[in-house]
């Protein structure tokens, strides 16, 4: 690896993908927790409080690691920017910005919720 | 919901599948769901994207380790990339999943045609940088870099060229990618590769980090309409990624001629089939096939 930007989308591509596989693993296990103990598969045997609602503790562990997963490439585009603009590459900021844009137009998008799957 | 080891089994075969063909498993990942767990299409193509993510992120980290990544002109891509995502999956939200079936059935009918006539990939050979006709646009960013080929045993240099060319192959790309939840990593290695003057490793790096940012936008869009089965997708990933893991290990001990037979008909079986569930759901009209509807 050559440059700082090499470097720092190594280093954020890793941690995403390391993060998002352990907890989308430690989810599998604890699903099959029931059948390891011998139990009826019931699915949600580890449960976790949360604001007083039970909530399935390998559901928690899939939703965390699909946010990283989703927030992984948004993350390089956001880091690749400002080593752009601190190595003073204008352009390239201008261009990196502009699709984290286009990402944050999805977002915006789905949020206002003119978009209603069709059957 | 279906089973979550039914789910990692489907992810791991279409991941292997995916990897003995080039690509991160999106096309088997869709007609399996669909066709063999009846998991609705448009909580198929999320989830999808999702495995794309995850392959193309660990994938990404590696040829970024390697030093053949090209940044620059990922990012570069990617503004075309993104907005045909973008437009992709505001098409497919609003499509009918029975002409999603009859859309993806023609795609599959296509790469399994591909995949028997094409004897293999062949790569078109760079020009050097003095050579290289450099239009307008490729002239205001003037991407040049080098890459240190192992094979080759020396530095390869490369300039960008063919912008115009690869920002609307990139396009492309994006719609697929977004409309059917596949990555669209063979359009956008194609189009560097023959249009914009970029070695064939760089343009396989540049495509696996560009996949995980045009499968992102599209799937934000899918997660706030509230089609991802976080389970599903879950089991999906996880399997995608064990799955590519030993396919692109077990590629290199098969006889290639032997794959792709084998590949081009289950995948022409596959579109067969997708094409069947889309007249079905439009139509109502039934023809014979082996999968339960």
């Amino acid at each position: 690896m050559e440059t700082e930007l090499d470097k720092t989308a190594y280093k954020i591509l890793t941690a995403g993908s390391l993060g998002s596989i352990i907890l989308f693993v430690l989810g599998i296990l604890f699903r099959m927790l029931p059948v390891l103990n011998g139990q009826e598969i019931i699915g949600y045997s580890v449960t976790v409080n949360l604001g007083g609602r039970e909530v399935s503790g390998s559901s928690l562990l899939f939703l965390a690691g699909s946010l990283i997963l989703l927030a992984t490439p948004f993350t390089v585009a956001i880091a690749s920017a400002i080593i752009y603009l601190m190595n003073r590459e204008y352009k390239f900021a201008a261009v990196t910005l502009l699709v984290a844009l286009i990402m944050v137009s999805s977002l915006i998008l789905g949020i206002s919720g003119l978009l209603c799957p069709s059957a | 919901m279906i089973n979550l080891f039914l789910s990692v089994l489907v992810g791991v075969i279409s991941g292997f599948l995916g990897s003995l063909i080039g690509s991160g498993g999106g096309i088997f990942l869709v007609p399996f769901l669909t066709l063999l767990c009846n998991v609705p299409i448009h909580k198929t193509i999320p989830a999808s994207l999702m495995a794309v993510i995850a392959t193309s992120t660990s994938g990404a980290s590696s040829y970024i380790k390697q030093g053949i990544t090209n940044i620059k002109l990922a990012f570069l891509l990617e503004v075309a990339t993104t907005l045909g995502a973008l437009t992709g999956s505001v098409i497919a939200l609003l499509l009918s999943s029975w002409v999603l079936f009859l859309v993806f059935s023609l795609l599959l009918f296509y790469i399994a045609v591909s995949t028997f006539r094409v004897r293999s990939i062949e790569e078109k050979p760079i020009q050097k940088r003095q050579n290289v006709k450099v239009d307008a646009l490729s002239r205001i960013f003037d991407i040049r870099d080098w890459y240190y080929d192992r094979a080759l045993k020396r530095k390869v240099s490369y300039r960008v060229s063919g912008m115009n060319e690869g920002l609307a192959l990139a396009f492309i790309a994006g719609v697929g990618s977004g409309l059917l939840g596949i990555g669209g990593g063979v359009i956008k290695v194609g189009a560097m590769n023959i249009f914009m003057n970029v070695p064939i490793k760089v343009a396989v790096g540049t495509s696996q980090l560009m996949l995980g940012v045009t499968a992102s936008t599209s799937a934000l869009l899918y997660l706030l309409a509230g089609l991802m089965d976080f389970d599903l997708i879950a089991s999906l990933a996880t399997g995608t990624i064990i799955g590519t893991f030993f396919g692109s290990r077990v590629m290199n001990r098969l006889r290639s001629r032997t794959i792709k037979w084998m590949i081009a008909l289950l995948l022409g079986y596959l579109a067969y089939s997708m094409f069947a569930k889309g007249l079905l759901l439009g139509f109502g009209i039934e023809i014979p096939t082996l999968t339960r509807r």
